[in-house]
């Protein structure tokens, strides 16, 4: 299971916007989101123990 | 066929050095997070820095990503090109730049370096005076730093050259504070108000010998102590500039 994130980006193109990085809570990064790479994975492989 | 993953991840460029910073974690968090997905996938690496830069802010990250480098997964690269032609860009032609302090800010500090190098390791083997590793480690790393290929060339927006210039002053001034008292290294202009009549101008000191043409442009300047040509054309020569910033122009 994914969770896909809207960070509100235009889809023009990949750079030229401000980009996000999941954290754990312990502050680990997970996995960084940008227009066209919104997923973070809940479950199965290489999902975060817990997001925030 | 094969293919290896990888991110052509410019250390500034359209953006401040300190968003590359936060970049390099971002796309190794993103690999790391596909390999668990994908057994097969290897991704390639490179910049020494960026490594730096994740290992210093995310030592948990860095932690992974060489955990996947010994398991051959993550490759890190660099290093000279190989086959003819690969730093062929049509674009990218020649040396000159209209951000002059870049390649002064560069050059000065690189012959600091080795001046502060010489006379602090003189004053260690002669004094006992401890020598300044780990100064000069940083400082060398900055100047490394900002050889990269659009910071050093001027091909990056104003706000990298603007805080690159005064990067350049810090280091000089810190730079300066490092050479032993007495010895700060230096340079001095030494004007000679004789006039030199055109076609006819040979200057020469023993070190350098100039050779001036009839438009007085030095047509000729020579290393003396090792017959080195310094001039591939006439030096002092006014050019033309033609701006096409979106052209990656510099």
């Amino acid at each position: 299971m994914e969770l896909v994130l809207d960070l509100g980006c235009f889809d023009h193109s990949v750079g030229g916007h401000c980009e996000g990085l999941v954290y754990r809570p312990d502050g680990v990064p997970v996995k960084a989101l940008h227009p066209r790479n919104g997923w973070v994975r809940l479950t199965g492989p290489g999902r975060p123990a817990r997001t925030t | 066929m094969t293919a290896v993953g990888h991110a052509h991840i410019d250390s500034a460029w359209l953006w401040p050095l300190r968003e590359t910073r936060r970049k390099v974690a971002r796309t190794p968090a993103n690999v790391l997070t596909l390999m668990e997905t994908d057994p097969e996938l290897v991704y390639a690496m490179s910049s020494a820095q960026q490594y730096a830069w994740v290992q210093g802010d995310h030592p948990e990250l860095f932690e992974r990503v060489r955990q996947r480098v010994a398991e051959g997964r993550i490759v890190p690269v660099g290093g000279a090109p190989v086959w003819a032609g690969e730093l062929y860009l049509e674009l990218h032609r020649g040396t000159l730049t209209s951000q002059i302090a870049m390649k002064q800010g560069n050059r000065r500090a690189e012959a600091l370096l080795r001046s502060v190098e010489y006379l602090r390791a003189t004053s260690a083997v002669r004094d006992g005076v401890p020598y300044p590793y780990d100064e000069l480690d940083e400082a060398w790393r900055t100047v490394l730093l900002h050889q990269f290929h659009d910071i050093l060339p001027g091909s990056s927006i104003s706000w990298v050259h603007r805080e690159a210039r005064e990067t350049y002053a810090r280091l000089e001034k810190q730079l300066r504070a490092l050479a032993p008292t007495g010895g700060e290294p230096g340079w001095e202009v030494v004007r000679d108000r004789r006039a030199v009549p055109p076609g006819a101008g040979v200057l020469d000191n023993g070190i350098l010998r100039a050779s001036l043409d009839a438009d007085g442009h030095v047509s000729s300047l020579t290393d003396l102590r090792n017959g080195r040509e310094l001039a591939a054309g006439p030096l002092g020569v006014l050019r033309l500039f033609r701006d096409e910033p979106v052209r990656w122009d510099a």
